[in-house]
């Protein structure tokens, strides 16, 4: 007994130790300490470039930094296979080639996947190979309209080529670009058919950083305060809060030169964190999103005034609830999104931003901020807060409610709750499903893409057969909403225009910590991305739509 | 939780009216009741409350009573919309708010089912809350409860916010009992009684691998108790106390003084969880140290207890 109990920490320091002295990058090299790739990246890749339906503008340097590859031929297991994948480990584009018309398979035209990596500072490993993803990632925005998706990963995951999570995003960005052919077609609607429409480009953007240290199983869980004080230091360092406003800024200008007449023409970012990525996330905009709050609360004419004062006042002194106004204000905004699925950092973290749940927005408001945690994801649940209690050991709590959004997770705080998305009872939702395989992604989410993509045919006929925009009050993106699986209600009297939706999660829709590319969640999230960009063209949160040739010319010189 | 699509109107009969409703002038009996959530904190010398009213923040169960149910008819979903009636909104239509009702659990005693949800107000008040049905979700659609008529009139709820001393995290006389794991092979019943944040507790333990004959010097002290006093904190408590051993043990007192000190965790199924963390002075003797030993538990609270 003695020798186990002796040996076991002397194992555990020993693998964590060495996870420390082997900290490199997965997916690039690390420029500080070697100058050239490895040589097994000389080894070039099975698929042909040709194969990748690029724009023909791009030139053919950028065109070479990329490597041509699909998901068919990361996931197979001959030989072939093994050297697109070593390929793909070498390079940080992936384009993926497009599927014409199968009879097992609808379209797609092709989708890139650019991969960042960071260091445990937050650092990126390979400043010039970023650089390099910014200048393609600046021109296939100049080229075409797109749909802009970054995702960051989780604890335990990491940026090489066949993890969980790559996988799964891949499956994802693969139904984006199928979505996009799909809903682009020409359609028969009453006595007129539709003209077609250009189906956008589909862009994932995937930030990587050491979220797995070790591989040994069991030791893992004993990285929890380790990755995520990481995960923190990366977000807060600064390197990663430059990507989004990078990508911000490059999104912004590309949507200034296309006309806003159709939200599906005009292009559309999203970010999304899952985990410690979560928590990376949030660390990285919480700073941003803070300010925006506070300048327009403090824009807010009359919000320590009127018939509220009183209310205001005695909140202000009790330091328990957020403040109440019933003056609408606008939090600044171009529409793109931040969501955080099952967060692994603790509620108090929101506790400011949880001061705009008692606020009015006006009806232009544009949604900011999601959360949706998992009541069934039991490591933010039950071992996130057991975590917590040795890491705040030092710490104190001015009451038990503060205690508790101190130990319990982001998401699963009940008291900041604005929202729950619940399962609707309905026989046609596809059960959860688990696949194993090479790049695969375990819950299977490629399997429902086409029928997924096809049971939203309704809803795309709705829009494009409308003349006229929604009424405002069908785009209240924090009021009561049905999608085809599921549905979003206020679990409080929160304003159907707020910005923040902080969302606990049926166990039917997210079945746990990482069931989180399941194709209930996924129809939701593109459901409401749809939405947002229809409020978002119908308000024109991003400036007036450059139709005219002068302006555009004008716009065009500011790039 | 699944939602009830059909179900015969006439199986409910469960009758609670909280507050009359006079819409059209005339007296009837109420859709919809609103009671605390279980979960709710207890606040039972505040007066605003004992007239009926509910607390801001706190988390509501919204019930169709039998009149509700019996409005519905044949429609298999119902929807409550709140209204806030109070403070008046300057400039814009009041704000509303939708929730679809669930089947609720069975009742254990009349085993009848009803529906529910849940919802909590965050600004005092009034509100008014409707009733809708509908055939069917709405999807791609949105749901058309706003431009249809309500089932039945609606049920007015005053909100009220109380002051932090009306609302203290640790009120009155407070009861809890539990059952603990104390690392590495120890069970340990335990109770306690606190006044505000002053409690006592007395917990008895058993560790089995001192079960056994008693000719075997191994086999001392399968069970012991302890008592202590306990200060009540945010995070949890702190307190000291002594633990006797029945047995004697060579260069052991026979009562050992305790330093214990408990963090609460997120409860599991509605029960409290705590992380437990204690020294032990084996010995009372001027060189103390060495005979400190630390001691490691985690703690469930039963039923009935009120951290």
């Amino acid at each position: 007994m003695r020798t186990f109990t002796t040996l076991v920490p002397v194992a555990a320091i020993v693998c964590l130790g060495a996870a420390c002295i082997t900290h490199s990058p997965v997916r690039t090299f690390d420029s500080v300490n070697t100058s050239q790739p490895a040589a097994a990246c000389k080894v070039p890749p099975v698929s042909s470039q040709q194969g990748c339906a690029m724009d023909p503008l791009l030139p053919a340097q950028v065109v070479s930094r990329g490597v041509c590859t699909s998901s068919a031929a990361l996931q197979a297991d001959s030989l072939e296979g093994e050297r697109d994948r070593l390929a793909v480990k070498c390079a940080s584009w992936e384009r993926h080639q497009p599927i014409t018309t199968s009879s097992t398979s609808l379209p797609h035209k092709g989708f890139d996947l650019h991969v960042l990596e960071f260091d445990d500072e937050g650092l990126p490993w390979n400043r010039a190979q970023q650089a390099e993803t910014f200048d393609v990632l600046e021109r296939q925005l100049r080229a075409e309209p797109a749909v802009v998706v970054a995702f960051v990963h989780g604890w335990k995951n990491d940026a090489s080529v066949c993890n969980g999570n790559l996988s799964c995003f891949r499956d994802v960005l693969e139904i984006l670009a199928k979505g996009e052919i799909h809903f682009a077609r020409p359609r028969q609607g009453g006595a007129a058919t539709s003209p077609p429409v250009t189906p956008r480009r589909v862009i994932g953007v995937y930030i990587g950083w050491r979220g797995g240290t070790v591989r040994a199983k069991g030791l893992k869980q004993l990285t929890f305060w380790g990755r995520k004080h990481t995960a923190h230091v990366v977000g807060d360092n600064g390197a990663v809060t430059a990507v989004i406003d990078r990508l911000r800024t490059m999104v912004d200008k590309a949507r200034r030169l296309q006309p806003r007449r159709n939200a599906f023409r005009t292009t559309s970012m999203i970010f999304i964190g899952h985990s410690f990525g979560a928590a990376l996330l949030y660390s990285a905009v919480a700073t941003s999103l803070n300010g925006k709050v506070g300048a327009a609360i403090q824009g807010a004419t009359g919000l320590e005034a009127g018939p509220a004062a009183a209310e205001v006042a005695q909140r202000s002194l009790t330091n328990a609830r957020p403040p109440v106004s019933d003056h609408s204000i606008e939090v600044e905004t171009d529409g793109d999104l931040v969501i955080l699925v099952n967060p692994a950092m603790e509620a108090s973290r929101f506790a400011n931003l949880n001061q705009t749940r008692n606020l009015k927005f006006k009806e232009t408001q544009m949604p900011m901020f999601l959360t949706f945690g998992s009541e069934a994801d039991g490591a933010v649940g039950g071992f996130f807060p057991l975590g917590q209690a040795f890491a705040t050991l030092a710490r104190s709590a001015r009451s038990r409610d503060i205690w508790f959004s101190m130990e319990k997770g982001f998401g699963l705080y009940e008291p900041y709750h604005t929202h729950r998305l619940v399962e609707k009872p309905d026989a046609q939702i596809p059960q959860p499903e688990r696949t194993s395989g090479t790049c695969r992604c375990t819950s299977n989410l490629a399997a429902f893409g086409d029928a997924l993509i096809l049971r939203l045919d309704p809803l795309y006929e709705l829009l494009r057969n409308a003349t006229t925009p929604p009424p405002d009050d069908a785009l209240r993106m924090s009021g009561y909403q049905e999608t085809m699986y599921t549905r979003l209600e206020p679990v409080r009297d929160v304003d159907p225009n707020n910005p923040f939706i902080m969302a606990s999660v049926d166990p039917q829709v997210i079945g746990g910590h990482s069931d989180i590319f399941n194709a209930r969640f996924m129809d939701f999230l593109i459901e409401y991305v749809i939405k947002n960009e229809i409020k978002r063209n119908k308000h024109g949160a991003y400036g007036p739509g450059l139709t005219d040739p002068a302006v555009r010319t004008g716009a065009e010189k500011t790039l | 939780m699944r939602v009830l699509t059909s179900w015969p109107a006439a199986c409910v009969m469960l009758v609670v009216a909280l507050a009359p409703s006079s819409v059209l002038g005339q007296q009837t009996e109420s859709c919809l009741v609103v009671e605390n959530d279980k979960t709710a904190p207890v606040r039972k010398s505040v007066a605003a409350l004992a007239s009926g009213a509910r607390e801001v923040d706190v988390k509501q169960v919204v019930r169709l009573t039998s009149a509700g149910m019996k409005s519905l008819g044949n429609l298999p979903l119902a929807y409550v919309k709140v209204v806030r009636v109070e403070p008046v909104t300057d400039g814009s239509a009041q704000p509303s708010f939708v929730r679809l009702f669930e089947e609720s659990p069975a009742d254990p005693i009349g085993g009848e089912r009803s529906l529910e949800t849940h919802f909590s107000f965050s600004r005092k008040g009034d509100y008014a809350l409707f009733v809708y049905g509908a055939p069917a979700f709405s999807w791609p659609l949105p749901p058309t409860i706003d431009s249809g008529d309500p089932l039945c009139p609606p049920t007015h709820v005053n909100v009220v916010e109380l002051t932090p001393e009306e609302r203290p995290d640790f009120p009155g006389v407070r009861g809890q009992w539990w059952g603990t794991y104390r690392v590495p092979t120890t069970v340990e019943l335990g109770a306690s009684v606190f006044v505000r944040r002053i409690g006592v507790a007395a917990t008895a333990a058993l560790d089995p691998t001192h079960l056994g004959s008693r000719s075997n010097p191994e086999n001392v002290n399968p069970v012991t108790a302890a008592i202590d006093v306990r200060y009540r904190g945010a995070r949890g408590y702190v307190g000291g106390g002594v633990r006797y051993y029945p047995d004697e043990e060579p260069d052991r007192d026979q009562l050992r003084l305790i330093v214990v000190a408990g963090e609460e965790l997120p409860s599991f199924k509605g029960r409290p969880m705590w992380l437990l963390l204690g020294l032990r002075l084996e010995q009372l003797q001027k060189n103390f140290l060495s005979e400190l030993r630390l001691e490691f538990a985690f703690r469930f609270d039963l039923w009935g207890s009120r951290p």
